[in-house]
């Protein structure tokens, strides 16, 4: 029976879908170890095509999760990305919400 | 709706790219050669020029070592594409020159070997579990435990020059763990 007074709210209904894609998740895991990374990093580490980086990353400065920079290395152009506060605080959220999933289900069992 | 299943993979996923990054971001092989080699070379300095010469010396070869160490980290974070926030290790630095300095010209005017000898190294070997916190490292844990353990063998011993006894295993054992830490090729 459910205790009318508790809030039974499962806690994926917190996620931020923003975030909770995968690579984004990565790309923010990555980003909140490192003060910066570049774009050729990111593609490497996450095992992604440019196409999917791009659009990953274009939704995470949308969201004001990530800054962009675009720099030259000599004559190469170079893409640097950072975690803004948001963004790091987004992905502490959602690494939360998964202990909570987890948690949840455990004391289900 | 996700499951606890697919969160817990999520959260392995999430593990493992931090563990690769913290991995790929760890360069403090480079420092432990280099503040190594100059804290083996300081030992002479504590026989020949006492404490006063000591001091002189790492008024030199502090931020010379550091200049190296900073100089090399920045052109690796541009040949492998990532970076680590500098802001710490600076903190970390700044921490340990107030402290060794303090206790070193501080020993030396209460006139007491054992706090202007062994103070410095002891606040090292702090300073290196901070430097393990940092950089989530079992290897330099170990060896700042061991440090601390030095300085205590040093101190109960009696030893004459506690001071250069302290920088010569200091540098040797730096100069062991960084090249133990030493990857086998760190650029991209």
């Amino acid at each position: 029976m459910t205790d009318p007074g508790v809030t039974t709210t499962h806690p994926t209904a917190e996620l931020d879908n923003t975030v909770h894609q995968r690579a984004r998740l990565g790309i923010l895991t990555v980003l909140n170890e490192a003060e910066r990374a570049d774009f050729v990093y990111l593609r490497d580490a996450l095992g992604i095509t440019d196409g999917n980086l791009s659009s990953n990353l274009q939704v995470l400065q949308d969201a004001g999760y990530v800054k962009i920079d675009k720099t030259f290395d000599g004559k190469r152009p170079r893409t640097w990305v950072t975690a803004t506060k948001a963004g790091r605080k987004a992905l502490a959220s959602e690494v939360a919400i998964l202990k909570a999933i987890i948690a949840r289900a455990d004391g289900a069992r | 709706m996700l499951d606890d299943d697919e969160a817990a993979g999520r959260l392995a996923e999430v593990r493992v790219l931090r563990r690769q990054t913290l991995k790929q971001l760890q360069s403090y092989w480079f420092a432990l050669l280099v503040f190594g080699t100059l804290l083996a070379a300081s030992a002479p300095f504590f026989g020949l020029f006492g404490g006063a010469g000591t001091a002189l010396y790492w008024l030199v070869a502090a931020p010379a070592g550091t200049v190296l160490v900073v100089r090399r980290s920045r052109d690796l974070c541009v040949v492998q594409g990532v970076a680590r926030s500098h802001r710490p290790y600076f903190l970390l630095g700044a921490g340990l020159v107030v402290a060794c300095f303090g206790l070193g010209f501080g020993g030396g005017v209460a006139g007491s070997v054992a706090i202007s000898e062994v103070g410095p190294p002891v606040a090292i070997a702090v300073g290196y579990i901070v430097l393990a916190w940092i950089e989530r490292s079992a290897l330099l844990a170990t060896l700042a435990v061991g440090l601390g353990a030095c300085c205590l063998v040093v101190l109960g011993r009696g030893v004459s020059s506690p001071g250069a006894v302290l920088a010569v295993v200091y540098g040797a054992s730096f100069i062991v763990v960084g090249l133990v830490a030493r990857p086998g090729v760190d650029t991209r």
